[in-house]
């Protein structure tokens, strides 16, 4: 409800507006001097308007204004001075001071006077809507820049959390380098000495032979033997250890000269077991030929060292184009290694790629139980993966998957033969 | 291949590993080939042997490459800057395996590149086909094929 503040020093004139304004239902707060008026001004001012008579003694309807005005609390307040009907007056007020002032004069017309109060009071209510709306949208604002700070305090927090990601991956990095090059370095200098193990042995049995027993020349070939187990599981070792110090570049290469180079070094094997070795076509992929080689070696040799007794090694090489399930653009390739070796119980399909996991007594089946791990490694070095399918007496069958790089798949890849 | 040997050989071997210079020593004995060796524990001490002491220039030196002191690598470099060294033959006699030093060690001009062997009788093998090898025609300088001595099986007897 619009406060209405009435000043005239007239009592009749108090009550005459009071009863023209009341039933428009305004509250009506009655002064009658300008003291008395500016008194009420000190507690309340949330008055949408002032009427004022101009003629009052001691202070006049204008000066009354004019220390109304002075305060910045009331200054927004519109004032009607209700005057004699003279325009001098006006002017005078003029000479005060400028202020949302109107003026009615005197005999009072009520329709005129109820048409400007229900301006101001209009007037009053839209300002404080707007002075509403203002508040509104400050705290809006408000709440904005509170979300955007939110935000932008846990953008930082997610670019410092990423930073330490980074972190803990170069020093993850690193210390994997650190590790390689330990047991690079460690392998290297252990490798020296089983040399010359290996060199006074054979020596000794040369030279002082016939100087022995059966007995002490036996020791001598089970030193050997042993020497010779250590000196191929070290040089696995610094294989393994290599592959991450040698970044060599990947180059575009024909995987079908690298298997057939492997085939030719294993020829006396092959033609020792009487192996049928097939190698159907395989693509060109950005590789590292230097990494590649050893990984067929190790499977190819494989197929041919867990051949079934009396039965000759079938081997065959081959592999398939396609596209992963989750985006269709992903192309990579896979590569089979099949045979029809003793093969292995499935559960073991994983943990045959772990380092020194072996599945057979070296006494059955030579080797270092370092090989699939090496695989693993070449293969992932080259963001890719390996896998075993196998049963016991079934055969196994080795799956190389190795992606298409993204600049490679707008032109069609070739397969060689 | 001509079984020949010169007549009086003089060879020098650079290597901190005791073993490896009785084993060099003994083999060099066992083929009883009229050659003279000498033998220097370290690379500092090659090249004070070779600029100050040595009462004449070896026509081989055999090289380690991880010496104490000063390594291979150095003394190959200093050899192949002086003038009255540089066209020693230079036979690199290491265990490494890594390519990028076998390929430093064929830029820097040495001539040839020996892997200590794993047996006595490989060693011997080895001496005996490259002390029975006219070096300076088989090995010339430059072809990276022959770098890496790969030695014949020996023949049995």
């Amino acid at each position: 409800m619009a406060k209405i503040l009435i000043v005239d020093d007239r009592e009749d004139n108090l009550m005459s507006i009071s009863s023209l304004l009341e039933p428009a239902g305004y509250q009506l707060v009655k002064a009658n001097s300008g003291r008395e008026a500016l008194k009420i001004l000190l507690i309340e001012y949330d008055f949408a308007l002032i009427l004022m008579d101009v003629q009052m003694p001691n202070l006049s309807g204008f000066e009354t204004a004019s220390l109304i005005y002075e305060r910045e609390k009331l200054r927004h307040i519109p004032i009607i001075f209700i005057t004699a009907h003279s325009q001098d007056e006006e002017n005078i007020f003029k000479g005060y001071r400028t202020g949302a002032v109107d003026y009615i004069y005197k005999p009072i017309n009520p329709d005129l006077l109820r048409a400007k109060v229900s301006v101001f009071v209009e007037l009053y209510r839209k300002n404080h809507q707007l002075i509403a709306q203002e508040q509104k949208l400050i705290a809006i604002n408000k709440n904005l820049e509170n979300e955007i700070n939110e935000r932008k305090n846990s953008e930082e927090k997610i670019k410092l959390l990423n930073l330490q990601l980074l972190q803990n991956i170069d020093k993850l990095e690193a210390a994997n380098k650190d590790l390689d090059r330990f047991a690079f370095m460690a392998s290297h200098d252990l490798q020296e000495p089983l040399r010359k193990i290996h060199v006074f042995s054979e020596r000794l049995y040369s030279e002082y032979g016939n100087k022995l027993d059966e007995g002490g020349k036996k020791y001598i070939s089970r030193i050997q033997n042993a020497t010779t187990r250590l000196q191929a599981l070290i040089k696995d070792i610094l294989t393994f250890s290599k592959i991450s110090i040698d970044k060599t570049s990947f180059v575009n290469s024909s995987l079908t000269p690298i298997v057939q180079d492997v085939l030719a070094e294993l020829e006396s094997v092959i033609e020792e077991k009487h192996a049928q070795v097939t190698v159907e076509s395989l693509p060109t992929l950005p590789i590292n030929p230097n990494l590649i080689r050893p990984l067929f070696y190790n499977l190819i040799h494989n197929s041919l060292k867990y051949s079934k007794k009396d039965v000759p090694p079938v081997i065959r090489i081959y592999s398939e184009a396609g596209t992963s399930k989750a985006d269709k653009k992903n192309k990579y390739y896979r590569i089979f290694i099949t045979d029809n070796g003793i093969g292995f119980e499935q559960v073991f399909s994983e943990q045959i790629f772990d380092m020194f996991k072996r599945l057979h007594n070296h006494n059955e089946y030579e080797g270092t139980g370092i090989g699939l791990a090496l695989c693993k490694k070449i293969v992932e070095e080259h963001n890719g993966f390996i896998s075993a399918r196998s049963a016991v007496g079934e055969g196994s069958t080795f799956v190389i998957s190795l992606p298409v790089p993204e600049f490679e798949k707008s032109t069609e890849i070739a397969i060689t033969n | 291949m001509t079984t020949t040997p010169k007549q009086f050989l003089s060879v020098l071997l650079a290597d901190d590993d005791m073993d490896d210079r009785m084993l060099f020593a003994d083999a060099i004995s066992d083929l009883k080939l009229d050659i003279d060796l000498q033998m220097v524990n370290d690379g500092a001490e090659l090249m004070n042997y070779l600029l100050t002491s040595a009462m004449i220039i070896p026509e081989i030196l055999f090289l380690d490459l991880n010496m104490p002191r000063k390594n291979g690598f150095e003394c190959l470099d200093e050899i192949k800057k002086s003038p009255s060294l540089k066209d020693i033959f230079i036979i690199i006699y290491s265990t490494t395996e890594s390519q990028k030093e076998i390929d430093d060690v064929f830029n820097q001009k040495a001539n040839l590149f020996i892997k200590k062997p794993n047996s006595f009788t490989e060693l011997k093998n080895i001496l005996l086909q490259v002390f029975t090898t006219n070096l300076k025609t088989k090995y010339s300088t430059g072809d990276k094929e022959q770098f890496i001595f790969q030695a014949t099986p020996s023949s049995k007897g």
